[in-house]
This record gives C-alpha cells, structure tokens and sequence, in this order.
C-alpha cells in the first residue's frame, strides 16, 4: 500500500511538469501584450513599450524563459513574481487557498449532507412521488446559472432580510451564501448519480440474501447496499472537490472572495505568464493530490481493490528480489 | 391436493399465483401452485428453466423484486400463519429464523465487501438478540460445518472459488436452524464434482438438523437421490405431484414422461437424445386449455375442452393434470 502511494507521488512529478511546460508555451501564445498591459491603459510610445519588455525579461527567448521558469519551480520552490504587481505568486496563492478551500469543504459538505440521503431514498423509493419530486428541483437548481442563484440569493439573504453580509471572507458567515450558490448547482447531478448507483446495487442478488436473512430494511440499505454503491459516489466527491479546490470562479467573483479562480481570471486577463501557470501547476497539484486521496478511499470501501493495490506492489517486489 | 396426509404440514403453498410486468405485457410467471411440507420432509420441484420454480420459492419469502411484480395471491402458510399477509416485523422474523433460502448462484449471492464471518453472524444476531462474539462463534461453527476453517472466516467472498462460496451460502442459510429450507437450485453453478460434495452437505446437515426442505432443480438425478417427494412444474403449474416413487416408477403426465424420455439409457447405445418438441408456452399469453397441448405427443379432441386447472389422483396421494392417465399409461 505504502508503495502503491510512493508510486503515484513519483508519478505525479512528470505530470505537473508536462502541465507546467504546457501552459507556459499557450500562454506565451495567447494573443495580447503583458507589458502594454502592465503599462496601463492610454497610449505609450514603442520605445516605452519595448523598455518594459525588456525590463519584464520578455525579450529573452522562449525556451530560455521557459526552462529558467521550470527550473525556478521544481529545483528551488519558487513561482517567480507577478509579472504585473510583482508580487510573489507563491505568497499569492497560499494566501488566498484557505477561501477557496473553505468554500470547497462547505459545498462538499452540503452536497453530501442533502445529496447522499436523498439520492438513496429516491433509490428506495424509486418512480415514487418523492422521487419525481426531488428530480424535479434538483434539476430546477441545476439549470439555474450559479451566478444568477447567487445573486438570488443576496437579495433575499442580504438585500432582504439582512441576514448574512453580500461579500468579502472575514468570518464564516461570509461562506454561507457563496457555499449554498455553490453546490445548489451540482446537487441534481450528485443524488441522480447516488440514486443510479444505488438502483443498480439494490437489485443485486446480494441484497435478496441480506433480505433472506431477516435484516431490517435499513440495515439492509445502509450496510449492504450503500458501501457497495459508495465507488461511483466517492469517484464523484472526488471529481468535484478536485476541481472545487481549483478556485469556484464565478462564486468567488460574485461575492469578492479572494481565492484560487479569482487570481487565476485576473492573471488571464493580464496576460500575467508567471502567476497564470504558477496557478495552474498549483490547481493541477492539489487535484492529483485529491484524486490520490480518492482511490486510497476505494480500497477502504472495497476490499478487492484493495487486495490489488498490495497485488500490484507485492510484484514489485518479487521483480526486484 | 394432498388432503389425506399423516403428519400436520408444517409449511403449505395454496393457489399461488405470480404475475410480473414487463413492459406492456403481463407474464404469469406462477398459475395457482399448491404443495405442503411436513416437518423433515423434502419436496423436490422440478422443471425446466422458466417454469416458475425460483419465483415460487421467492414469494414464498416475500423477497421478490417489489419494481416488477404485478401481483401475488393465494396463500402460504408456516405454522398457521400466512406468510403473504404477515407485517413488515413478522417477516423479518420469519425470514432467516423460521424459513431461509440457499440461492442459486453463489457468486452474486454474497456482499463483495463484507467478510463471510459477518455476512453469517449477521442474521443470526439479528434473531437472537446476542452480543457480536457469540454471533461470530455460531458463525465459525457453522463454517466448520461445511468444511471452511475459522482461519479464513475473516476472509471476503471473492478470495473464495465458487464451490466454497456455495458452502458458505449454506452456512448462511442454516445459521439460525430454520425450520424450512428452500434451496434454490444449489449445484447448477457448480462443477459436477463439487456438486456431489455439496448435495452430501446438504442431505447431512438437513438429516443431522431435521430441517424440511424444498429443493429446487432440474436435475432429476438429484431428486431421486434427496427428495422423498416430487412436484413436476411446467409453464408455472404443478403438472404431476406425488411420492419419488410414484413420479418416477409411473409418470403419468405426458410432459414427466417426456422428462424421463429425455435422459440416456446408460445401457443401451444412444445416439441421439429424445428431447421433448418445442418450447414451453408463451408465460405471457393467457392459456384456455392444458399447457402441454401443443407438445403432447397424446393430445386429441377432449383435451381443448378439458378443465386444465382440475388435477385427477391416479393413486393417492399421486395427482396429475392429464385426464388420458391411461392412455398415456398404454405407452409403457
């Protein structure tokens, strides 16, 4: 098991370096100039223009930049600075991670926390009322853009009734609204997949056995049904939480949360290389780090999988022996 | 049928009838099956694939799919007591405790993520209200009973080859001494000589706990060898019922006379098997006359006209759905 996880560490190094030199090449490509815009809007000579280059270190060609970049980044820690503010992007983006690690907990947390049982009891009860019912509103929720719930939500919460403040991130009330904005959207699609799973698994033989035996019925949904359906499930929480913890763009625009995507939008847009693909290597860490996370979590659910990943390493060993 | 009985039956189907729905149309998987068990008895059904036995034995519990079936009704009493109109927590008592099931195919009949041991002591603490480790005790002691170790209780099902996952459904089902055993096909998916080892289980542990059982196959060799009495099913009707010795020294019904035509004389030189012409009828038409017309090599005239619901005792205790039951005896 150690081994399997050493394994996808050592594995997750060429890849965040093919991603590295990946979006530093597009982003050298993208159309527009960081040092004109770096210099502000109104007209500047070329000469004016041609010094910031030079000052920016733009000047120097590509490969040159971009192997002192991928060195700067893997050899010695360093994202480099902000080609427009220059600040340090490293500092950057550990700053603002937390907000966008909060925002991605709470909208887990709430879309497990509704999600799961509903899903398992429009399994149960599936074709029922209720299930018709919560596929109606969750689909409801999952045509709403999140931007436009968002602003719903501030006009009744903030504007309203003035409950809960409309921005910022100074203490947790301010996650509320931009948490339930958040996962509203992606609630349709996590119950249909609970529910999906769920339906499969509960007409297996298995579960007839577990009936047979005399089991009350909740014990026969939530110990022999749900752990069977949970991989699909836990593939999903995954998925989500990965790309969550990459910044939930609008939400934090929406609401002036300074995190991950609202970083991210900002370097786009000024054409900012360094912090843009410092950024991207960071989103594209924490999401394999997730994902790793996600399959050690398989093998706790299910013991087959399990009894693979110490397979696959026991071969290791005898190769090496 | 089979009023005349020396001993009390213990558990007794009467005009069970199982629809299912699929899609547009209804299929009467079950037409009006009655049969009775009495303690330590062992009723082998018998017949073809599709005739209805699996259904039969799962509504005798109640665990049919809820999504397709269209209705069950008749009655099935154990102890008295009707197993079809019993609540939610009768059921649950029944089940596993009173009457429990070994099903067909032990690769899907076992919760890949759960280890034998619990999968076994589960029912059992259910039932008796004991702590884990007593309930894990019973558990290995019913392992050991059919052969697996205590060493590889804790062990999950796939680290199991399909004959001692069969063993461990045994174990399953005799956890708590039910009074009733169905057992669902129990050797199809096994290898022949698995299928040896876990008939003797079976018959050993039924004779050793004097569990009645309903034994489910297609297998008549099986039947000769553990029932004392046979139910021939065909197109979800008990077609001919009656002693093994009844069944098989007179068959009657043309269709348990096709059966016994099918299997090859070991001493004469065969080249070809005799099987019976055509398939089982459409279960999703509704019949007016005997399910067998169009297969019976007998049939004539009367048979359009004759009441194929209405079963003639040709000796007690021996009934059959033909009424040409001599005619058919003249084929002998």
């Amino acid at each position: 098991m150690t081994k399997y996880v050493i394994k996808r560490l050592v594995i997750m190094i060429p890849l965040l370096l093919a991603v590295g030199i990946i979006m530093f090449t597009l982003m050298n490509f993208v159309p527009g100039d960081p040092a004109q815009l770096a210099l502000g809007s109104g007209t500047h000579t070329a000469e004016e223009i041609e010094l910031k280059r030079e000052a920016m270190g733009l000047n120097r060609p590509f490969i040159v930049r971009l192997t002192e970049y991928i060195k700067n980044i893997f050899l010695h820690f360093d994202f480099g600075t902000s080609l427009v503010t220059g600040t340090d992007i490293k500092y950057e983006l550990v700053k603002r991670f937390p907000n966008t690690f909060y925002i991605a907990v709470f909208s887990i947390l709430l879309t497990v926390v509704v999600g799961l049982p509903l899903g398992i009891y429009t399994a149960v009860h599936a074709n029922s009322i209720g299930d018709k019912i919560s596929l109606l509103v969750t689909l409801l929720f999952d045509c709403m853009p999140s931007f436009w719930t968002a602003l719903l939500l501030v006009l009744l919460f903030s504007l309203k009734l003035g409950w809960l403040p409309s921005s910022g991130s100074s203490s947790w009330k301010y996650f509320i609204l931009p948490t339930i904005a958040n996962s509203l959207g992606g609630l349709a699609g996590f119950t249909r997949q609970v529910r999906a799973s769920m339906l499969e698994v509960i007409r297996s033989d298995y579960i007839t056995t577990a009936r047979s035996k005399g089991l009350a019925e909740k014990d026969v949904v939530y110990g022999h049904a749900l752990p069977n359906a949970l991989i699909p499930i836990l593939t999903v929480i995954g998925m989500r939480f990965g790309s969550m913890l990459g910044g939930a763009t609008i939400i934090e625009v929406v609401f002036s949360i300074p995190g991950i995507g609202q970083y991210l939008v900002n370097a786009i847009n000024n054409r900012d290389y360094n912090a843009c693909t410092g950024g991207i290597i960071f989103i594209a860490f924490t999401f394999s780090v997730i994902m790793l996370l996600t399959d050690l979590l398989y093998a706790y659910v299910d013991p087959r999988i399990k009894a693979q990943y110490v397979k696959s390493s026991r071969k290791k060993v005898e190769k090496n022996a | 049928m089979a009023e005349n009985h020396q001993k009390e039956p213990l558990f007794s189907v009467r005009n069970l009838v199982v629809d299912y729905h699929s899609g547009d149309s209804i299929v009467h998987a079950v037409n009006g099956v009655s049969f009775d068990l009495a303690p330590g008895e062992t009723l082998g059904l018998v017949g073809e694939t599709g005739a209805g036995k699996t259904t039969i034995a799962k509504a005798s519990l109640r665990i049919l799919p809820e999504y397709s079936v269209e209705r069950i009704e008749g009655e099935v009493f154990y102890d008295g007591k009707d197993v079809l109109k019993m609540n939610d927590h009768e059921l649950r008592k029944l089940r596993g405790e009173h009457i429990s099931m070994i099903f067909q195919d032990p690769m899907t009949a076992l919760n890949p993520v759960k280890t034998v041991i619990s999968q076994i002591a589960e029912g059992y603490k259910t039932h008796h209200n004991c702590s884990k480790a007593e309930a894990n005790q019973v558990a290995i002691k019913m392992l050991e009973m059919v052969g697996i170790g205590a060493d590889r209780a804790e062990e999950f099902p796939h680290q199991f080859s399909g004959g001692m996952k069969q063993r461990v459904v045994i174990a399953l089902a005799l956890a708590c001494s039910p009074k009733v055993l169905i057992a669902d096909e129990p050797t199809t998916a096994l290898d022949v000589t698995i299928q040896a080892q876990v008939l003797d289980l079976i018959k050993s542990l039924r004779d050793e706990l004097g569990t009645a059982m309903v034994l489910i196959t297609h297998d008549l060799g099986i039947v000769a060898e553990v029932c004392d009495k046979v139910a021939v099913i065909y197109a979800g009707r008990i077609v001919e019922s009656g002693t093994k010795e009844d069944i098989f020294d007179h068959p009657t019904h043309p269709y348990t006379k096709g059966l016994f035509a099918a299997l090859p004389d070991l001493q004469k030189k065969v080249r070809r098997l005799s099987p019976i012409e055509g398939l089982p009828p459409d279960p999703c038409e509704e019949r007016r006359c005997c399910d067998f017309y169009d297969r019976c090599p007998y049939k004539c005239g009367h048979c359009k006209s004759y009441d194929h619901t209405k079963a003639i005792e040709v000796s007690p205790g021996h009934f059959s759905r033909c009424w040409r039951t001599d005619a058919t005896k003249e084929g002998e």
